[in-house]
This record gives C-alpha cells, structure tokens and sequence, in this order.
C-alpha cells in the first residue's frame, strides 16, 4: 500500500519503458526523425514528472536538438534508450 | 464559483497527472481532451471554459493551432489560454506568449503546485 497517488502512474511508466527504447531504437535504425522527436518530447515532459530524472534528462537532451534545429544526435539518443533500458531492469 | 478548465494534451500520462494535480484545488473542474481537434470539436459546440491549458507538440492540429482556431470562435476571443511545454528555451516561451496566452508553464511541473501557477497566470493576466 501506498499513500503516493502517482504511484500507479510511475509504475505504468515504467512497465512502459523497454517498450518505448525498442521504438526508439527502431526509429534511430530507421532513420526516422520524426519518430524520435516525437518519443523523445513526450518523455521529456512525463519521466520528470514521475521523477525518473535520468530519463527525464536524457530525453530532454534529444528534445532539445530538435528545438533548436540540430542534426539528430545517434549519442545523445542511445544514452536515452539506456536510460529507458535501466528502467526498465530496474525492480 | 468553479474554475472550468479545458486541458488538452496527447500524452495520456500528462492528461491523468494534470487532471489529478488541478483537482487538489476542489474549485477546479478539469475536462481533458486526447487531441486539438476534440477539444476544438467541443468549443464550436459551445463548451466555453474559463481557462485553456494547451500542450505545445502535438500530432496532427498543435497547441498553436488549436490557440488560432478558437479565437475565431464568439465568446472565445479573449479567452485565456496557458501553454504547456517541455521545450523551455526562452525564445521559445516569449514566442508562445506572443501568439497570446497568457503564460507558459514547463513540463515537468510540479503537480502539487501546478493549481497555484494556473491561478497566479490568470490573477497576472487579470482574468
């Protein structure tokens, strides 16, 4: 039991996240920009939330190079399919 | 008097947290709405809510686009409409301003605050 009322959310987060780095990767392979943003903004705006900071940060770093217009970044989007996969593994 | 707030966001996660957080002020009533083109359904069936809180990105009509939309709709041309966004670079946040919401709050928020930064946005914007 818990009095966390997120808490049902974090752990569906969670549960969500090897799924989301599969479909990050698959985008990163297929070189689909559009994918990766739109994976990584979401991120970027709920693992903050439910203090997943390394996936939070990690995501943002993505997000943000899509903002300001960079080239996709392969590092910066492996380092968040590894943030995702450590949450994922994590129990 | 309740304060009806229209929420839209594509992220169901944010849609649940938002709703949860504005409702610990017992004087918010949220209604959240999955996509622009749902909520904009709602508004030209005559739904006038008192504030807008509208994601930035999202697939198909933006918040942008939702935000021009609607204030072609009577009754809403002044309507107050608040971004929320994960990008925060501030050219981007004085941008969002100047398309004429009221403020921009920055996801993630905090949701134990977030009725508090609605309500001091619209006491800002004296609506």
């Amino acid at each position: 039991m818990t009095d966390d009322p997120l808490a049902p959310l974090r752990i569906r987060f969670r549960a969500r996240a090897a799924e989301e780095a599969t479909a990050l990767a698959e985008a990163l392979a297929g070189g689909d920009a559009a994918g990766i943003e739109r994976i990584a903004h979401g991120l970027a705006g709920a693992a903050g939330l439910f203090g997943f900071a390394d996936v939070g940060a990690a995501a943002v770093a993505v997000d943000q190079d899509f903002a300001v217009g960079r080239l996709i970044d392969a590092g910066r989007v492996e380092r968040l399919i590894g943030t995702l996969k450590a949450l994922a593994d994590y129990s | 008097m309740p304060l009806n707030l229209m929420h839209v966001d594509d992220e169901p996660d944010i849609r649940e947290v938002t709703a949860f957080a504005l409702e610990l002020d017992s004087d918010i009533v949220v209604a959240s709405y999955a996509s622009g083109a749902e909520a904009l359904a709602e508004l030209e069936d005559g739904v006038r809510p008192d504030v807008v809180l509208l994601d930035v990105m999202m697939p198909l009509l933006d918040g942008p686009g939702v935000l021009a939309r609607l204030r072609g709709l009577e009754g809403l041309e002044q309507a107050p409409v608040i971004f929320m966004t994960a990008r925060v670079q501030s050219d981007e946040v004085e941008r969002l301003k100047r398309l004429g919401a009221i403020g921009v709050i920055v996801k993630p928020f905090d949701p134990m605050t977030l009725a508090r930064q609605v309500r001091d946005l619209l006491a800002e914007a004296g609506a």
